[in-house]
Order: C-alpha cells, then sequence, then structure tokens
C-alpha cells in the first residue's frame, strides 16, 4: 500500500483551501494548510510535509517567493511542489518551474489531473527517498571502509616491523599498491643461524589482506626462532591458514632458507612466481618455479611440503619476487612479464641488479602506484661467509645458573620411522629453551645439536659420504641420495641424550649420540684446521669442536659425546 | 567493464562460459552461474570455459576454488577448459593443474 503523504496546502481564499483539502483527504493522505507564503515556511519547518501544493498569488508573501524559500532551507533534500495558479500564461508556468516548483496547474484545477499528479509525485518522492537512503549508507560503508584500511595498515606495519629485515645481507623493496592490498615480507634467523624468509601475499584487498597476513607471520616467526625447518613451517602455515580462512581465501607464499654456512638455499613456493638465483655478472644460475598450490587450499594430508634446493658455487644473489612485479601494469594496459624481470636483472653487481629491477617497475608503471603491492627481496649469497652470527643481538638476558643448580637428563631414541618422519631437532631446541639458555648458549647448542645429529643420520645410519658434496652437483645428489636412503630405511636409531652436570666446580651441557650405523674413522675431522678447511666433509664437526670443551668419538665412531661449558 | 557470464545446460553436462576480466567484480554473476551449474537436475559434468576471459586475479581463483567445492559436495565432475595466453600463465603459478582438470 502506498505511504500517507502529510500534504501541505496554501492558498488565500478559505473555499479554495477546503476544496484541495478534502481532494487530498479522499486520496488517504493528510492535509495542514497555511494561507499565506510566510505561514507555508513556517509550516515547512514545523511539520516536514511530503508535498507541498502552491497557490501563486497571495498577500505577504508569494508562492514563488515562498517555493524558493524552501528550497534553500531544504539543502538538498528534495520536497516536491505543485503550483495552483490562476496565472496561465506559459512564462508564469515557466516562472514557476524556475523557482522550483515541480508541476504547475491552472485554475480552476482539474481535479482529477490532481488526483493523478498527487499520485505521481507520490511515487517520484518514494524513489528519491529510497536513493538519499541509498547514498547515506554508501557514504556510511565508504567512511567505515576507509577506517578499516587505515587499521589494516597499521595492523600489518606492526607485523612486518622486524628488526631482522636491517640485515646488511638483505635488499628489500615494497612498494603498496593504490588499493592497499597487504603483501608480507618476514625475515628470521633460526638459532642455527640459518635465515628464513616468507614473502606472502594473500586473496583480497584492505582489512581481509591483514587477516590473511596475521596467522602466517605469527606462525613463520614462532617456529623460525624455535629451530623448525620451512617445511615443517609450510605444514603448519597450510593447516592454519585453512583452518581459519573459508574455501575461496587463499595465501600464495614462498618460504626460503638461507644457509650461509652450507651455502645452501631451500624454497618452498606455493603459487608465488618463480625465485632467481643470479651470478654478480647477471646471469641466472638457478630458478624455483612454483612448485605447489598457495596455503590454505590442500588438505593437510594431501599437502606436499618438499622444498628445492640448491647450493651456490659462485657468489650470487637470490631474487624474490611478489606477483606485483610481473603483473604491473603499465597505461597502456601491457604486462612487465617475467621476461623484462630477467632482463633487467643482467647487469653487473648486486645492487645494481637490485635497483635496476626496482627503477625497471617503476618507470614501466608510469609513477603511478599499481593494482597490486610490488614486493622484491634480494639476499646476498657470498662464497666467503664468515661463520658468524647472522643477526644482531637483541636484549640478550644473563643468566645466574649458580643459583639454580638444578641436575637433569633427558634421552631419546628414535627408531626408523621416527627418523623419516619427525622434525627431531626443533623438539630438542624446545626443551633448551625451557632452561634459561642465554640467546648465544642456545644458538651454540643448536648447532653442536644440529651438527651431530645430521653427522649420526647422514654418514652414520645412511652411510652417505660427505665427499660427494664437493663435486660438481654433488651437493644435489647427496640430498637425492639422502632422501632416497631415509624412505628405504626399516631398522636403524638414533640415541640421544642430554645432560646437565657439575665438573670441578663448573656446569656443563653434555649431548651425547649414538647412532645404529658402522661409525668411521672421524680423527681426520677432530685434528683438521678449520680455518683452512675447504670442503664441506666435517666442517661442521670441526666448527662444534670450537665451540665445546671437549668433543670426543666413541666406540668405532658411532658414538660422540660433546661437552658445552655454560659459565 | 562487468564480465558477461552464461550457464549452458545440455543433457547431463553444464558448461559456464564468460568474457573480458575475470575478477573479484564478477562475484556475483559468477556466484549466480555456480549456483544453476551445480544444482541443475541430471548434470554429471560441470565445465569452465575460459576462452573468451583474458585476465584473471587471485579472487578469481577463490571463486574457481568455491565451485570445486560445490561440484565436489554435489558428486560432479569439474573441467577448467580453453585456457590460454594470461590466463594460462596464472593458473600455472598457482599450480590449479594439482586441483583441478584443466584441457
Amino acid at each position: 500500500m502506498d505511504k500517507r503523504l502529510k500534504v501541505l496546502v496554501v492558498d488565500d481564499t478559505d473555499l479554495n483551501l477546503a476544496l484541495i483539502t478534502k481532494v487530498v483527504a479522499s486520496e488517504g493522505h493528510d492535509a495542514i494548510t497555511a494561507k499565506n507564503g510566510e505561514e507555508a515556511v513556517a509550516q515547512y519547518l514545523s511539520e516536514a510535509p511530503d508535498l507541498i501544493l502552491m497557490d501563486v498569488m497571495m498577500p505577504v508573501m508569494d508562492g514563488y517567493q515562498a517555493t524558493a524559500k524552501i528550497r534553500e532551507l531544504a539543502k538538498g533534500k528534495w520536497i516536491p511542489v505543485i503550483f495552483l495558479s490562476a496565472k496561465a500564461q506559459d512564462q508564469d508556468q515557466v516562472k514557476g518551474l524556475e523557482v522550483g516548483g515541480d508541476d504547475y496547474l491552472t485554475k480552476p484545477v482539474n481535479l482529477t489531473l490532481l488526483k493523478a499528479k498527487i499520485k505521481s509525485m507520490q511515487r517520484i518522492s518514494e524513489m528519491q527517498r529510497v536513493i538519499a537512503e541509498n547514498a547515506d549508507q554508501l557514504a556510511r560503508y565508504r567512511e567505515e571502509n576507509e577506517r578499516e584500511q587505515r587499521l589494516a595498515q597499521h595492523l600489518l606495519a606492526k607485523i612486518i616491523h622486524n628488526e631482522a629485515i636491517n640485515n646488511p645481507l638483505i635488499r628489500h623493496w615494497l612498494m603498496p599498491a593504490a588499493n592497499f592490498s597487504g603483501d608480507i615480507i618476514a625475515v628470521a634467523a633460526t638459532p642455527g643461524d640459518v635465515l628464513h624468509f616468507i614473502l606472502a601475499d594473500g586473496t583480497g584487498h584492505g582489512l581481509s589482506a591483514a587477516i590473511n597476513a596475521m596467522p602466517v607471520t605469527e606462525v613463520f616467526y614462532g617456529m623460525s626462532e624455535k629451530g623448525f625447518s620451512i617445511s615443517s613451517i609450510a605444514q603448519e602455515l597450510n593447516r592454519k591458514v585453512k583452518q581459519l580462512l573459508p574455501t575461496e581465501r587463499f595465501v600464495a607464499a614462498i618460504l626460503v632458507s638461507v644457509d650461509l654456512a652450507q651455502r645452501a638455499i631451500r624454497i618452498w613456493n606455493g603459487g608465488a612466481p618463480a625465485t632467481l638465483f643470479v651470478s654478480a655478472e647477471g646471469q641466472i644460475l638457478h630458478r624455483w618455479q612454483p612448485g605447489h598450490p598457495p596455503l590454505g587450499i590442500l588438505d593437510n594430508d594431501d599437502f606436499d611440503p618438499k622444498t628445492e634446493v640448491f647450493s651456490w658455487r659462485e657468489a650470487g644473489q637470490l631474487i624474490l619476487c611478489s606477483d606485483g612485479v610481473a603483473e604491473a601494469e603499465s597505461e597502456a594496459g601491457e604486462h612487465f612479464g617475467s621476461e623484462r624481470i630477467v632482463q633487467a636483472l643482467s647487469r653487473t653487481g648486486f645492487d645494481q641488479q637490485f635497483e635496476g629491477l626496482k627503477s625497471a617497475v617503476i618507470d614501466f608503471l608510469g609513477g603511478h602506484a599499481g593494482l597490486d603491492d610490488v614486493s622484491l627481496i634480494g639476499i646476498h649469497c657470498p662464497m666467503d661467509f664468515a661463520g658468524e652470527t647472522v643477526m644482531q643481538e637483541h636484549g640478550e638476558k644473563d643468566f645466574d645458573f649458580h643459583l639454580s643448580p638444578g641436575r637433569w637428563k633427558i634421552s631419546i631414541t628414535l627408531g626408523a620411522s621416527e627418523l623419516k618422519s619427525l622434525d627431531v631437532l626443533p623438539l630438542l631446541i624446545s626443551w633448551l629453551g625451557q632452561i634459561k639458555l642465554t640467546q648465544k648458549q642456545c644458538r651454540e647448542m643448536y648447532l653442536i645439536i644440529t651438527e651431530l645429529y645430521n653427522n649420526a643420520l647422514d654418514h652414520g645410519v645412511l652411510g652417505l659420504d660427505s665427499s660427494l658434496k664437493s663435486l660438481e652437483d654433488g651437493f644435489d645428489r647427496f640430498l637425492t641420495l639422502r632422501e632416497e636412503r631415509l624412505n628405504n630405511l626399516l631398522d636403524a636409531c638414533v640415541e640421544i641424550e642430554l645432560l646437565r652436570q657439575r665438573r670441578n666446580g663448573a656446569e656443563y651441557l653434555q649431548l651425547r649420540l649414538k647412532d645404529s650405523g658402522n661409525g668411521f674413522d672421524a680423527s681426520p675431522i677432530l685434528s683438521c684446521n678449520l680455518a683452512v678447511h675447504n670442503g664441506f666433509a666435517g666442517r661442521g664437526v670441526a666448527l662444534v669442536r670450537t665451540l665445546c670443551e671437549k668433543l670426543e668419538y666413541l666406540g668405532n665412531g658411532n658414538e660422540v659425546v660433546a661437552l658445552y661449558p655454560l659459565n | 567493464m562487468a564480465m558477461q557470464i552464461n550457464v549452458n545446460v545440455n543433457g547431463s553436462s553444464a558448461v559456464i562460459s564468460m568474457n573480458g576480466r575475470f575478477d573479484f567484480n564478477s562475484h556475483r554473476e559468477f556466484r549466480s552461474a555456480s549456483e544453476q551449474a551445480t544444482k541443475a537436475e541430471g548434470v554429471n559434468d560441470i565445465e569452465v570455459d575460459l576462452s573468451a576471459v583474458d585476465y584473471l586475479d587471485s579472487s578469481a581463483l577463490g571463486m574457481l576454488l568455491l565451485l570445486r567445492e560445490k561440484a565436489n559436495a554435489a558428486n560432479r565432475k569439474l573441467t577448467l577448459s580453453n585456457c590460454k595466453g594470461m590466463v594460462q600463465q596464472v593458473l600455472e603459478v598457482a599450480n590449479f593443474g594439482k586441483l583441478f582438470t584443466i584441457k
């Protein structure tokens, strides 16, 4: 049913007022009256009518003036006005419409026509009301949206602000899109001084992009700190993103670990563009294609955490790009594309390559912001890395060990299936995290456990020969062989024992590892000099020796004891 | 310009075809096309014909994932067909070949 209108009838003759009022009432509306223009304005202000039927010639203030005044007071809100006048000339009608009337009927008024006009104004007025309401709602949504965008930017800035990115080996650049979309770059170091990177690009824009990003960074930092591998981190990220976000949302991501001491890069790429390893002369030495769907799509059982490994034999720069780089669109609607990326990188010098690519993208966009965020990371991978700590230390807590001289021992024995499937080291490291070692001690113990455990597994249990690693392509062959033997492993075990003890008034952590392998002759490794040692073989063990007060191989070389001083 | 989208049900197969930019602006149209294709009586195969699509963004990939979920629930086979140029590249980068039958 049509809405009941409040109609203001303005006329200086009582007879006309009575007649029109009756017509209005017969149409089911309410009439209020005014006897001149001034009264009409007052009624308009106090009664807010839906429609005005306005006489023209009246004392005090005429209909034209009153209409002009009402239009002025209405400030953009539309109120229909129909003139009813004895003035029947064309120019009278024109004037009526010019001062703001919506229609003009001449007197004597044809009542049928008046009823039809009221109906028509009612329809227009209803449409106007809906449009005004929508516009108002739209303005409120817009404001709300802008508030959310600001919140999203604030959140993301907090999340990705991280000191690790100030590492001198890392170059990075992020150009936010016009429509903020929330690429994330995060860097972390494991306790074993392996650098972890993530470049993540979630679906959506604004707040929803920030919501995608939050669980990702939290998991990434937390697990890296505990020493989990990027495979394990990718698996957990996938689980978490899948659990938190709806089906149509996912996060394309590249996870990278750079082990400067081993000169090895591992990459898990889920739906992000190819990653490149570029020589100092600008040659592409390796390319990692996206090997997996983005995070948050596959069920955990179907998820493949496999990484692709590359070990560098000459210094180079690892270049990670978000899809905003290749998809950057010029004013002519062309895409930047992967060809131009390779071309921009084909110059000598790591700075020149990085800056070259950056300015090529900026020039291509012609000074505009892209449709998507543009993110770029360059990681310098040198041949002569000193093996010292990668990260600067922040707020190290000194802990007085003598005050709580707890004695404890933990031991764990891993069978074939655990050796295959468990990410063992983080479990041990998380234990170390509980016993209040300093950051430095934690890192060194991590290194010791990692090296000795990997030795026990690779050389002891799997019987791999690490001299393989120094051959051309040897590292890749080594890893392939390792995976193959690990998969076929049936019967094997590694015992790990960690013991807190006091000797001659000093505090120690003692690590004992025993594997089921055939053992090996450790004497060449133990006697070799770290400074002149070039190959991979034994490098780790030699490093461990420098950190321990004592490192001893027992039996036929399948048991090792390391004594790490805590004072 | 908004994308044009059509659903053509022919016996046991339904073909969703569209043209232009397949991005977040197409959300509503694509959703109703998906409903139509997954609810039509007697349909076993759903094909998304991408031959006339020249751009695909990550929201479009999300919409395809939603359709995949609905098709699975309705026990209908889903195929993406005629992917060329940029569309093919985007699907390759996202490794959608591991999630969809693409022909």
